[in-house]
């Protein structure tokens, strides 16, 4: 099997139809805009709720998150990149026509207990524990979803929600994972609080409830199809793009935990997601965001707000993300 | 109201923690801890209570819960306000099966707030009308025959009393140590999207307690089946149709981002007009083939690709690919193609006729550490034609690029089906639409098997040892 890394791939001027100076435009121009803002001043509507503790200093001994977190950068195989020609179309199409299918709709607007505060800890917490794990990405979109679409079908009391979300993690390894944790594991994450008995029922009724709808489109799918498809188009830009990768799905993680980022498709948070680190790392060739067939206005809105995101999280994001490139965007966006 | 804020405060999680994992961890549950022993005053009474509970559970699906004669609980609110619910409310809203189910410590957990919130979907306000008509009840369905058992699940022949076909009813045991098998998990929620002529249809899903029973249609037969039947003679025409129809619902797998990584002639479900299904979605997905089932059965090597027998974890869709090049030699020559019962002998019967890999044929094979370990000998490749003499010579292109090591080069399912050698098909195959069969074609009828044997093929005969692949 053939190892060579596209990132080694050779420069070539091919395929850079996609980019033209009137989107380099745009994209410069919200950068000013945003450093503007006030740092925590979100607009009165925007319910941003930064997952971080901005007062600590940078952390020492979080060497699980870190290593597995380093995994985002690694290049695309070259049998993935056979398949993705095969078949990513086809893959988008799908998942496209189905993530309207699989969105939860306010899952908090019925919730008597369960606060956007308390699932913004929630997931915070859910995301080191599944790097903790060595989990997927994958994994944790699919949790976040299967929890966002439990509540709206039942109301959740707050003493078992952090149950409830290590049972949709449970769930959710299930499914892409190839050792899934077991439920002793899990218990313990929750100093064992809770019972094996209720974790598994817990389970039955997340199951009976979803109806074992749970293969939800994940942003991890759109950022990796994104992804391929500027490579295609420009084989030189296999650095940036895995960069971009890299950093987009640390920017994820931080909209999965904002639920102010509920409302917006996987879709278009991976395209924005992308487009924002395109911009914090100043790649020469970025993304064409029209890739993903979302008007101009909606693309922007998502935007903003992941900037938003990102900047009221600048001390934390570094910290997810592979050394090189929290190095780079640490002096960028400032 | 003070310790809340303090709670708050300490509880603004960051999404990196300066702490490590632990210590969250510890400080988290903490929290819980504490918010619960607010919530219930009496704690070692609850502790007590849900042990004995779990012991009731799902030994006695049918005694009374030992809550019953209790008081309703209370349940304290964010903004003061009591509420009373008694179990019988909760277990209804929740529309699962009475209480001993569930401890009512959780159960009380769970409550809902309003009943309108139980219908946010349409799709769920269809569902429970289905289900007035039958649908997810057990009672719709008449047991019949057991067609196997495994660890994790039994299969019946059933009867559906609503229209009156037969049916397979997969029952699935929920009670493990580790909740709902994974296989069961996957399998419900990828077939849950899949839809076509060539895959076995998931009718219905019925969700106790303790079991899950899949009902999917009825399929009297499989490959395997229909190969001893026709003693292992097929026609050549037949062999064509089959594979299209392999293809063609493997193509629509993959196209749904979908492997199913367990292909084999069990799985190939074939019902009396001819129709194929791929049956069986309990590894796809999964990101490693197991080498041992739950029940630590061997999982069969002889459909499994190169790549994978040497360890390798990045593979895609070319997975699928090898096992049909295999499974296609079968229909052919009647006989398994590279039927190894050890890793090492699989690699060797398979080298032993493709000739040794080299880095010519498998880019980068040489720096391989387990090929090396091996040492194999040096085998020169054989021409396809002297072991399968009656394909075409189309065919034996087709079995080439099939069984090509290179998983990059293997041809996918797409184009497999736009291959000359399904050219004597004619052009109407490739329109049809997803969900219809390849008979609807008027053009397209199964041969007479030279092998067959008559009158046996629709016989019970071989009831004991069907659809071992079920499981």
């Amino acid at each position: 099997m053939v190892t060579t890394s596209p990132a080694e791939g050779r420069p070539s001027a091919v395929g850079r139809r996609r980019r033209t100076p009137a989107k380099r435009q745009r994209a410069e121009d919200v950068t000013p805009e945003e450093r503007a803002e006030p740092q925590g001043s979100a607009e009165p509507g925007l319910q941003l709720r930064a997952p971080v503790k901005k007062s600590k200093a940078p952390p020492v001994g979080r060497v699980a998150g870190r290593l597995s977190s380093s995994g985002g950068c690694q290049p695309m195989h070259p049998l993935e990149l056979r398949v993705f020609r095969d078949y990513g179309q086809s893959w988008y199409r799908f998942r496209k026509e189905r993530e309207g299918k699989f969105h939860p709709l306010d899952p908090l607007a019925r919730q008597p207990q369960v606060t956007a505060e308390a699932r913004c800890k929630l997931i915070s917490w859910l995301i080191p524990v599944h790097k903790h794990f060595g989990f997927s990405f994958e994994s944790l979109c699919l949790a976040v979803n299967t929890l966002d679409r439990f509540l709206t079908t039942t109301p959740v009391a707050a003493d078992c929600f952090q149950l409830l979300g290590v049972t949709t993690l449970f769930i959710a390894c299930k499914q892409v994972e190839v050792h899934p944790p077991k439920v002793k594991q899990l218990l313990a994450l929750c100093c064992d609080t809770f019972s094996h008995q209720q974790l598994c029922n817990l389970e039955c009724i997340i199951l009976n409830k979803l109806r074992f709808n749970l293969a939800a489109p994940t942003i991890n799918f759109f950022l990796e199809y994104f992804t391929y498809v500027r490579m295609e188009a420009c084989e030189a830009d296999a650095w940036e793009a895995n960069n971009a990768k890299a950093l987009a799905k640390g920017v994820a993680e931080l909209s999965l935990a904002d639920y102010a980022f509920n409302k917006y498709m996987p879709s278009l948070l991976a395209v924005c997601c992308l487009g924002l680190a395109d911009q914090m790392l100043h790649h020469q060739r970025p993304l064409d965001l029209h890739l993903s067939d979302y008007s101009e206005e909606i693309l922007q809105d998502c935007l903003d707000k992941l900037h938003l995101l990102v900047s009221l999280n600048e001390d934390s994001l570094p910290l997810v993300l592979p050394p090189e490139i929290s190095e780079q965007c640490l002096h960028v966006d400032k | 109201m003070n310790k809340m804020k303090t709670f708050k405060r300490r509880f603004s999680l960051s999404v990196p923690r300066t702490e490590t994992i632990e210590e969250s961890l510890a400080e988290f549950t903490e929290q819980f801890n504490q918010l619960n022993n607010r919530k219930n005053e009496d704690l070692a009474q609850g502790h007590l209570h849900l042990g004995h509970l779990s012991r009731d559970i799902r030994s006695q699906p049918s005694s009374t819960s030992p809550s019953e004669g209790r008081s309703p609980t209370t349940v304290r609110y964010r903004n003061g306000n009591q509420r009373r619910f008694s179990m019988e409310d909760v277990s209804k809203r929740l529309s699962l099966p009475p209480e001993p189910s569930l401890p009512p410590e959780f159960l009380q957990k769970l409550e809902m707030e309003s009943p309108e919130i139980s219908k946010p979907l349409s799709r769920m306000s269809r569902r429970a009308s289905l289900s007035d008509i039958g649908f997810g009840k057990m009672e719709t369905y008449d047991k019949m025959d057991k067609l196997g058992e495994g660890t994790y699940a039994t299969v019946f022949k059933g009867r559906s009393k609503l229209t009156k076909n037969l049916v397979a009813l997969k029952e699935i045991r929920l009670e493990h140590e580790e909740g709902a098998p994974c296989t069961a998990i996957r399998e419900v929620s990828l077939l849950k999207n899949l839809k076509h002529a060539n895959i076995v249809t998931l009718h219905d899903i019925i969700h106790t307690t303790c079991s899950l029973t899949l009902v999917f249609e009825y399929l009297d037969s499989d490959l395997k089946q229909y190969l001893d039947n026709c003693g292992n003679l097929m026609s050549m025409y037949n062999v064509k149709i089959f594979m299209f129809q392999l293809l063609r619902g493997l193509s629509y797998c993959h196209r749904h981002k979908i492997l199913h990584r367990d292909l084999k002639p069990q799985n190939l479900l074939i019902n009396g007009k001819g129709e194929l299904k791929l049956a069986d979605f309990g590894l796809a997905r999964a990101k490693s083939v197991p080498t041992k089932t739950y029940s630590n059965e061997v999982v069969t090597l002889w459909y499994r690709p190169p790549d994978v027998l040497l360890g390798s974890t990045e593979y895609s869709t070319p997975i699928d690919m090898w096992g049909v090049g295999c499974i296609h030699y079968e229909m052919v020559t009647g006989r398994p193609m590279f039927p190894g019962s050890t890793v090492k002998e699989e690699l060797h019967l398979i080298f032993r006729l493709l000739g040794t890999p080299t880095e010519e044929s498998w880019p980068g094979i040489t720096s391989n550490e387990e090929f090396k370990a091996y040492s194999f000998t040096q085998y020169r490749v054989q021409p396809l034609i002297n072991h399968a003499p009656r394909l075409d010579t189309e065919g034996i292109d087709l079995l080439t690029s099939l069984l090509l090591y290179d998983a990059r080069r293997r041809i996918s399912a797409e184009l497999a089906l736009r291959h000359p050698y399904f050219m004597t098909l004619g052009e109407r195959v490739h329109l049809l639409p997803e969900t219809a069969s390849i008979f609807s074609l008027k053009e397209i009828q199964l041969q007479k098997d030279p092998g067959y044997r008559g009158s046996g093929f629709q016989h019970s005969a071989r009831g004991k040892n069907r659809r071992q692949s079920i499981f």
